[in-house]
């Protein structure tokens, strides 16, 4: 069963084309990550699923459903849910009452993972970013949805409590679609990745690893690119970013000492989705 | 529901008495004014307080009306908190609605502290057959200015821009009005001008007059037009 289905999405905002004929599916119990760069339509993604925004052309079912309610959907924007002046407790409550839940019961389930108790008073503008988006996230969650919303999640939450809301959010099997820029978490969490590049997914949702395991070889040479260098990979994948060259390299390969007769500064490290987004999205031009 | 509607109204009222500005202005400043008017023309002239008296409460629900509501609403919208409430399983009427029952309440308990300070400072009380009349003029104006403050709000002119167009509503509507003063007997053209603006109509029902038909006009008008201007509203990033 798909939980959310986009097909063929595009939406323009005066002139300029901001998703591109955009079509996936989050499966039910899937955590399904969409990595991309500030500015590449991630939000606005997010807005055209949970019907904010009118898209030009294709269409977004939720539960298979084109018209649905969101009584089963916990949802973060990019922006909070919090009123300054209340004070945390005062709009966990008023939630609890709009989902006809006990105070008490949110209490015992979610506050020691979300690390509430210490700001339960505390008024909303006296709150750290992180503390905010913590609050904001038992918001998503505590009503016990199906399916989770969330755009940009875990930006500036304290890392080392993240591990514990992760396990409250994939709690049950729940079906998570998140937006992030953090590589690393993506990887980590997702069941599944998608990349959004100018306006489009860059390649096909794959498992983390399994899109890691595509590129061209396990190993990335790094180095400061430079005309000369780059006229002696001809057979070799790469691409250029910031100023460097990262080029793909097997173990063993005889760039590594090609190279190293032109620089001395060069490193060898593994390879992660950060070079899976940007591969694709610079292939086209530099491979 | 009714258990929704009551937390929203509590949910408003909290908000509201942690705004400092918005309890001095809709509280402490409209008594200060009926004590201070009320000392210089009103001491040996109970006509006057009792028209101060409404004329004060008049001023209050135009300003809590024109401010309390309309851009509060925008800036729901401005600050993307209407997309959440519009995905909570409730009503999102019932939001609103216990933000304008929050502002009646703000609004009686005006009326309470301008009876107690008529009743030790002047010696007067409005008589008990006017206070159907005072209410009718809370629950209507607050009403008609929501509107109008509404409208304002969502006219399309830049965020942020719509406080200061506010501003000089409400002063223009307070200035040529009868809150203070009789205008009309001053200049008849200023007086003219109050009488086809909406606080003097509010006046009207307030002190137990007869109002006409401009606060019929000034209560249809806005809601057509923030009709009109509500359904062109558009989220965009």
């Amino acid at each position: 069963m798909n939980k959310i289905l986009v097909t063929n999405i595009s939406y323009t905002v005066k002139g300029k084309q901001i998703l591109k004929d955009l079509s996936f599916e989050v499966k039910q119990n899937e955590v399904f990550a969409l990595i991309g760069k500030n500015g590449s339509g991630k939000s606005s993604l997010i807005d055209i699923i949970l019907q904010d925004l009118k898209p030009d052309c294709g269409e977004v079912k939720l539960f298979e459903k084109e018209k649905f309610n969101y009584k089963n959907v916990g949802i973060l924007y990019d922006h909070l849910p919090l009123i300054s002046l209340l004070r945390v407790e005062e709009i966990i409550k008023y939630y609890c009452t709009v989902h006809k839940l006990k105070y008490a019961a949110i209490v015992q389930h979610f506050f020691e993972d979300f690390e509430i108790s210490p700001i339960e008073k505390s008024y909303i503008r006296t709150l750290s970013l992180g503390e905010k988006k913590r609050v904001s996230i038992l918001l998503a969650v505590m009503h016990n949805p199906d399916l989770l919303i969330l755009d940009e999640p875990f930006a500036n939450v304290d890392p080392t409590i993240t591990n514990r809301i992760w396990n409250v959010l994939k709690r049950d099997g729940r079906t998570i679609f998140f937006t992030t820029h953090n590589w690393a978490d993506a990887e980590k969490r997702a069941d599944k990745v998608a990349f959004l590049g100018n306006g489009q997914l860059i390649a096909e949702p794959l498992r983390p690893a399994e899109a890691i395991k595509n590129l061209p070889a396990q190993k990335k040479l790094i180095f400061t690119s430079t005309q000369e260098i780059e006229q002696l990979l001809t057979k070799e994948a790469y691409y250029k970013h910031d100023g460097n060259i990262v080029c793909f390299s097997q173990p063993g390969s005889s760039l590594i000492g090609v190279i190293a007769q032109h620089t001395s500064n060069f490193s060898i490290q593994d390879v992660d989705l950060t070079d899976v987004y940007l591969f694709h999205l610079k292939a086209e031009s530099h491979v | 529901m009714f258990k929704i509607l009551c937390h929203s109204i509590y949910f408003h009222l909290i908000n509201y008495l942690r705004i400092k500005q918005a309890v001095f202005f809709s509280l402490a400043f409209p008594i200060f004014l009926f004590i201070v008017f009320g000392n210089i023309w009103g001491l040996n002239q109970q006509e006057y307080v009792a028209s101060l008296f409404t004329g004060v409460l008049g001023m209050t629900i135009a300003s809590d009306g024109l401010f309390a509501i309309g851009p509060v609403i925008r800036e729901y919208y401005a600050s993307g908190l209407i997309k959440y409430l519009r995905k909570l399983p409730m009503n999102i009427l019932s939001y609103f609605i216990g933000l304008i029952i929050s502002r009646v309440i703000s609004l009686l308990v005006v009326l309470g502290l301008l009876t107690v300070v008529s009743k030790l400072m002047f010696n007067f009380t409005p008589p008990s057959e006017q206070i159907i009349n005072l209410i009718a003029g809370i629950v209507i104006g607050l009403f008609l200015f929501a509107f109008l403050g509404l409208t304002i709000s969502f006219s399309g002119i830049k965020y942020g821009s719509e406080k200061g167009l506010i501003n000089f509503v409400f002063f223009g509507v307070l200035f040529t009005s009868n809150c203070f003063y009789p205008v009309g007997q001053f200049n008849r053209i200023v007086g003219a001008i109050g009488d086809a603006l909406p606080l003097n109509p509010i006046l009207h029902v307030l002190r137990g007059e007869a109002s006409g038909f401009i606060i019929v006009l000034w209560l249809i008008t806005p809601i057509v037009l923030f009709s009109v201007l509500f359904r062109r509203i558009k989220f965009v990033r």
